[in-house]
């Protein structure tokens, strides 16, 4: 693979801005205080750590929880917005690409919205402009009024032809979850063959994304397990990932944990549900033949995934690209982690902001946390 | 039962003496039919408790995953979610026969849907929104089963007061004042029997008597 020369001054500035970002986002200590605190107070600690002018925006049309899930989304919008805006030249370009499953959210939820009919009002809290598609944009495919004239709106949006095709197919019932799954994987495939073009970095991000992929589509695995649903493996899988989707097909095959879990030693993202699963029993000691009993246990019992698992696995990602951006400091990891990092900020505050609004405990809240 | 004021004949009293029996075989079989149907609706009300305690788990386990649902995919999240549902649930209602009575009842359709049914891709979403739908579809698919059951207590309730309702006119109205009738009847019948067996008596006296015996006396 081509490396590009060193890096220019832009992406220089580019990183330098965005790691210091990345470092003045909330610590881990800060929820832990926040799980003790009400959602006005949660409100009011927002205001002054970052929030204020998402919240004061919003105020007027919501209240309480849903007003701090509104200014969450808006200020996540316009931080990822500013980093498209800033970075320069192909950095910008899969920066943009990177954050294109927001346009796959957002369209999709628009399309939703218009098929129900519901206001434009509504539409436009609806959606999240966290991608390339920026509010005036989405804005212009929900005036479309019908789900049609949306879709010709996207007309030069650059997954229209799968968007249309998709659509178009019969038979009806099922075709926004069909479309949806398309998108994703065109998506996926698209951003993993514009990472082979060399950037620095580039190459541990790919494997960063395919780790992803495999972590989605080993969870999609349980998922249909426990629904009792067929496996389509080649519509419900996304391929890219270091297991190939034909492998998921044969692990579905097999009725028994033993067979199963002989099949998942033999990947790559064992490891990491071994270290996921010593962060959340708090036992650094715990073995293999621990971990492949979990998941046998799972898989004979159809039992889904775990969401404390999950949480400790995404962790020690984050925790793996911090530590590789640290090795290249100006590359497209600095972006990476930034945008991970300030994800999982927003993500960790809804989940404390729902949770102390649910009434639950904080010790359940906290194994939904990425910390 | 308004009863009319009869002619005290053998007639009249052998029909009374009918509608008594008519009467007391009636107000038997509605004493069964109550006590039947307090049966039905204890036993009903058993199940109707029953499946409100399970209906009132349920709801919990419904809230709780819709909360942590919220908490990882946000209240938008799971509006989009629930926005990408295709087919709507519908309640058909029917009534079938029971103990003589007509019960409703209710099916859902729709209620329960599997993954790919639900509207939703599964490369877009977690499984916390599989978690939650498939907690609100059980609930949706209790309360329906609880609207038939309650329907049919009400139902149950309705034709047990209505059943009381004759059982006591029976018992307190209608057979007290045939009876009352009835003795009236024979005791008039007495009285005339008596006053014609007097007459004969007298009769015959003055039959046998000639110009004598008792009878009026002339001067």
């Amino acid at each position: 693979m081509a490396e590009f020369p060193l890096p220019s001054a832009p992406y220089i500035y580019v990183c330098t801005r965005l790691r210091i970002r990345a470092a003045s986002l909330l610590p881990a200590e800060v929820y832990q205080r926040m799980l003790g605190m009400g959602v006005p107070e949660i409100t009011r600690f927002l205001g002054e750590h970052g929030y204020a002018a998402e919240i004061h925006e919003v105020a007027p049309r919501f209240s309480s929880v849903d007003l701090v899930d509104v200014a969450l989304a808006r200020n996540l919008a316009g931080s990822f917005q500013e980093v498209i805006r800033i970075a320069p030249g192909h950095l910008r370009t899969l920066t943009a690409w990177y954050l294109h499953r927001w346009d796959i959210v957002n369209v999709m939820s628009i399309l939703r919205a218009l098929r129900k009919g519901l206001s434009r009002q509504w539409i436009d809290s609806l959606v999240v402009p966290a991608g390339e598609l920026d509010r005036a944009a989405l804005a212009r495919i929900s005036a479309g009024k019908t789900v049609d004239g949306a879709i010709a709106e996207l007309a030069s949006w650059r997954p229209y032809p799968t968007l249309a095709r998709e659509m178009a197919r019969e038979p009806e019932k099922g075709r926004f979850a069909r479309t949806e799954n398309a998108l994703y994987r065109e998506y996926y495939a698209d951003l993993l063959a514009d990472l082979r073009t060399g950037l620095h970095g580039s190459s541990v991000l790919e494997e960063y994304i395919r780790t992803e992929l495999d972590i989605a589509n080993f969870r999609n695995l349980l998922r249909l397990r426990r629904a009792g649903a067929g496996c389509d493996c080649g519509a419900e899988m996304i391929p890219g990932g270091t297991i190939p989707v034909s492998d998921f097909g044969r692990a579905w095959e097999f009725t028994d944990a033993d067979s199963f879990t002989r099949w998942f030693r033999g990947t790559r993202i064992f490891p990491l549900l071994v270290q996921a699963l010593r962060t959340v029993r708090r036992d650094p000691l715990l073995g293999e033949a621990d971990a492949l009993a979990f998941i046998g246990d799972r898989w004979s019992h159809h039992q889904g995934p775990m969401h404390e698992v999950e949480m400790a696995v995404t962790h020690a990602r984050l925790g793996r690209i911090e530590r590789l951006a640290k090795l290249e400091p100006f590359s497209v990891l600095a972006i990476l982690v930034y945008l991970e990092r300030k994800k999982y900020e927003v993500f960790n505050l809804r989940a404390i902001a729902h949770g102390v609004d649910s009434g639950l405990p904080a010790d359940e809240i906290r194994q939904y946390l990425v910390i | 039962m308004a009863l009319m004021t009869t002619m005290p004949t053998r007639g009249e009293l052998l029909a009374i003496k009918r509608r008594i029996r008519l009467a007391e075989q009636g107000h038997h079989a509605l004493r069964m039919k109550r006590e039947s149907l307090m049966l039905k609706l204890v036993q009903y009300v058993e199940s109707v408790k029953e499946l409100r305690r399970q209906i009132e788990d349920e709801y919990r386990t419904a809230r709780h995953t819709f909360a942590v649902a919220e908490m990882m995919e946000g209240f938008f999240g799971v509006a989009v979610a629930a926005l990408s549902v295709e087919e709507v649930p519908v309640v058909r209602m029917s009534w079938r026969a029971e103990a003589r009575m007509r019960l409703p009842e209710f099916e859902g359709g729709s209620i329960r849907k599997g993954l790919e049914d639900r509207g939703y891709g599964l490369l877009g979403t977690s499984s916390v929104i599989d978690e939650a739908a498939e907690a609100y579809e059980g609930l949706v698919a209790s309360l329906v089963e609880l609207a038939g059951r309650e329907g049919s207590v009400r139902a149950i309730l309705a034709e047990l007061v209505k059943t009381s309702r004759r059982v006591n006119a029976l018992e307190k109205k209608v057979i007290p004042a045939l009876l009352a009738e009835k003795e009236r009847i024979e005791l008039r019948r007495d009285e005339l029997e008596r006053e014609e067996f007097s007459r004969l008596f007298f009769i015959k006296k003055r039959k046998e008597g000639g110009t004598g015996g008792i009878g009026p006396k002339k001067g």
